[in-house]
């Protein structure tokens, strides 16, 4: 047994040293891998986040403006920029710049932005009590000494990412021995609030820019009223010698709304459709449709809603006859062209499908209807059939509200 | 068979509402619910946050207590920074509110002129932004707050880092009066993380060469 058992230790150890290589072995892609992924979620939350600190130092420059720290224009130097722990310095270079031109175009604000490289370089600065290594501004006595400093005031910015939060900090600090700070904010954003995206040169405050906000979601009242031009395409049966053809609506009507949110909407169109020598109809249309795409309708992205709805066609014209419930020869439609009178239909239809909605202005839609009279027409296909209902008609609608 | 796809086109919109549920669950997983940052509020303070999206009180009342509760995701995911960064920056407003408040008592009783602050934290880039929310909590509360860090030299440094920090820190306090880095009327908060793992953040209180742990 015991000669047994040193082979097996081996098997075992060879195993193991094994699994052991191929991990080391394989741990380098991985890594590669995830610093990959890691990097590309920072980029994203980067992007994430810039309008909303852009929004927060709108809000710090228009309290300048506002109440400005300094009675006189006051030479000021941008000391530091920090962002949140994590992100990296393209994001930090995009803030300082949107800073230094919101300071420029306000000059209200009575800060002068100066260019100080020894203040924020590394200097050296050695006396008879020792040898100091720090940036500038952390030494004014050596900024003193290359004749900097006793007038200037350095200016620093501190973003994090805190929970859902977005919190700036800034601080403006006096260049002299003491750094007393002269002033400080703290102001923060929620990640949820939507971006108040203002000019530069006519910066508002943070109340006035949500009450343009609120006045720009009410700008609407319950009711619109849309043009739509829709095209109801039909499936031929497979063993049919006639095929449908498509009919192309006009459609307006009104559409209604409870709330601001546009949450559940309501409409009531009327439809009409020509072609000539080809046929004419006439539609009403009811419609529900739910926002699918969040809570309320966005400001600034499109909104898909969910709808369903029913409406009631009659159509007539030599192009219509394959709406008939009766299996069609070619003696028949022959007969039905060199007749007289026009071949009239009446059916209703229920319909479901997803409609994108830009800025409440613009809808593109997509739809299946199903036509409970034509389900067994010997002339009219599906082109879904779930069993317990069949959908003989796919369509696709352009809507502009007005 | 038709009647029941009418019941389901209702009922869809309704299941729509459960992706909104901060709760894990279908629509969400755990690791989701974990990334959201929820807060309970009023419907009144969250109609005004977020017009529109909830349902108020009606103005004659109605028989329903309502409250909403507010979930935003976390800007940073879990995962995405060190655990203990994380947990450090999450609170990091509340913290130094807290330090602030408890310096403002004691410039009242001692009434120090000027206060320095200095974060002694591992990680540079935490330490400057934890010191940058103090001074601004401090500056906030009217206190008159300095840039400059008072220096030790870099025999003292070699002696205080072998210490134990219940030790280090009293001995720093008296070596920057000896030093005349500090006034008699000025003060030095500490902010530390006195053990590397945790993450909590303690502040103590440099005055006269006396040191003072105040959180």
């Amino acid at each position: 047994m015991d000669s047994m058992k040193a082979p097996l230790s081996l098997l075992i150890l060879f195993g193991m040293l094994t699994i052991s290589a191929t991990q080391i072995w394989a741990a380098n892609p991985i890594e590669e891998a995830q610093l990959a992924r890691i990097e590309k979620v920072r980029a994203q939350i980067a992007n994430e986040i810039q309008l909303s600190a852009y929004g927060l130092l709108d809000e710090m420059v228009y309290g300048w403006t506002q109440s400005p720290i300094f009675s006189t224009s006051t030479p000021v130097i941008i000391a530091s920029v920090s962002v949140p722990v994590g992100l990296g310095t393209g994001l930090q270079g995009l803030i300082e710049n949107h800073l230094a031109s919101l300071i420029i175009k306000n000059p209200s604000t009575n800060i002068s932005l100066t260019h100080c490289p020894e203040c924020t370089s590394i200097v050296v600065h050695s006396s008879g009590q020792g040898t100091i290594v720090s940036r500038g501004i952390d030494n004014p006595k050596a900024l003193s000494q290359l004749k900097r400093g006793p007038n200037q005031h350095a200016l620093f910015i501190d973003i994090e990412a805190e929970g859902a939060w977005l919190v700036l900090r800034s601080r403006i600090t006096k260049l002299t021995e003491n750094r007393p700070i002269v002033w400080a904010r703290t102001l923060s954003s929620a990640a949820s609030t939507p971006s108040l995206l203002r000019q530069p040169d006519q910066l508002k405050s943070a109340t006035d820019a949500r009450k343009e906000y609120i006045a720009a979601l009410q700008d609407r009242g319950p009711l619109v009223f849309p043009a739509r031009f829709a095209l109801r395409t039909y499936k031929q049966k497979s063993n049919s010698s006639v095929m449908p053809p498509p009919l192309a609506w006009f459609q307006t009507g009104i559409e209604f709304t409870p709330t601001q949110a546009r949450k559940w909407t309501g409409s009531v169109l009327l439809g009409y459709a020509w072609l000539p020598e080809s046929y004419t109809g006439f539609m009403v249309q009811t419609r529900l449709s739910r926002l699918v795409s969040g809570l309320s309708r966005s400001l600034t992205g499109p909104d898909l809603y969910l709808f369903f709805g029913g409406s009631l066609i009659n159509a007539y014209g030599p192009a219509v006859v394959p709406f008939r419930n009766t299996a069609l020869s070619p003696d028949q439609i022959l007969a039905d062209a060199q007749s007289n009178e026009d071949s009239s239909v009446t059916f209703g239809a229920w319909h479901l499908g997803l409609e994108l909605r830009i800025s409440n202005r613009m809808g593109v839609s997509l739809f299946f209807e199903t036509i409970p009279s034509l389900e067994d027409s010997p002339n009219m296909g599906d082109y879904i059939d779930l069993g317990f209902v069949e959908f003989e008609s796919l369509g696709t609608e352009v809507t502009f509200c007005f | 068979m038709n009647v029941l796809m009418v019941l389901i086109l209702f009922l869809l919109p309704s299941l729509t509402q459960l992706a909104n549920d901060p709760v894990p669950g279908i629509m969400r997983s755990k690791q989701a619910a974990r990334n959201l940052d929820c807060e309970r509020t009023t419907t009144e303070q969250a109609q005004s946050r977020f017009p529109g999206e909830v349902e108020t009180q009606a103005p004659r009342g109605d028989f329903i207590e309502r409250s909403a509760v507010i979930c935003t995701e976390r800007i940073m995911k879990q995962g995405e920074r060190l655990a203990q960064t994380e947990a450090l920056l999450m609170t990091l407003e509340d913290t130094v509110s807290g330090f602030a408040t408890a310096i403002e008592t004691i410039n009242v009783k001692v009434g120090a002129k000027k206060w320095h602050v200095e974060s002694y934290i591992p990680d540079p880039t935490l330490a400057a932004k934890i010191a940058f929310a103090t001074k601004n909590a401090l500056v906030q509360r009217g206190l008159l707050v300095s840039d400059r860090v008072p220096n030790l030299t870099a025999g003292d440094i070699d002696i205080l880092a072998r210490m134990k920090p219940t030790e280090a820190y009293p001995l720093a306090c008296k070596r920057y009066l000896e030093l005349d880095e500090l006034a008699q009327d000025q003060g030095l908060i500490g902010v530390v993380l006195r053990d590397s793992r945790e993450t909590i953040l303690h502040a103590g209180v440099c005055l006269q060469g006396k040191w003072q742990w105040i959180q």
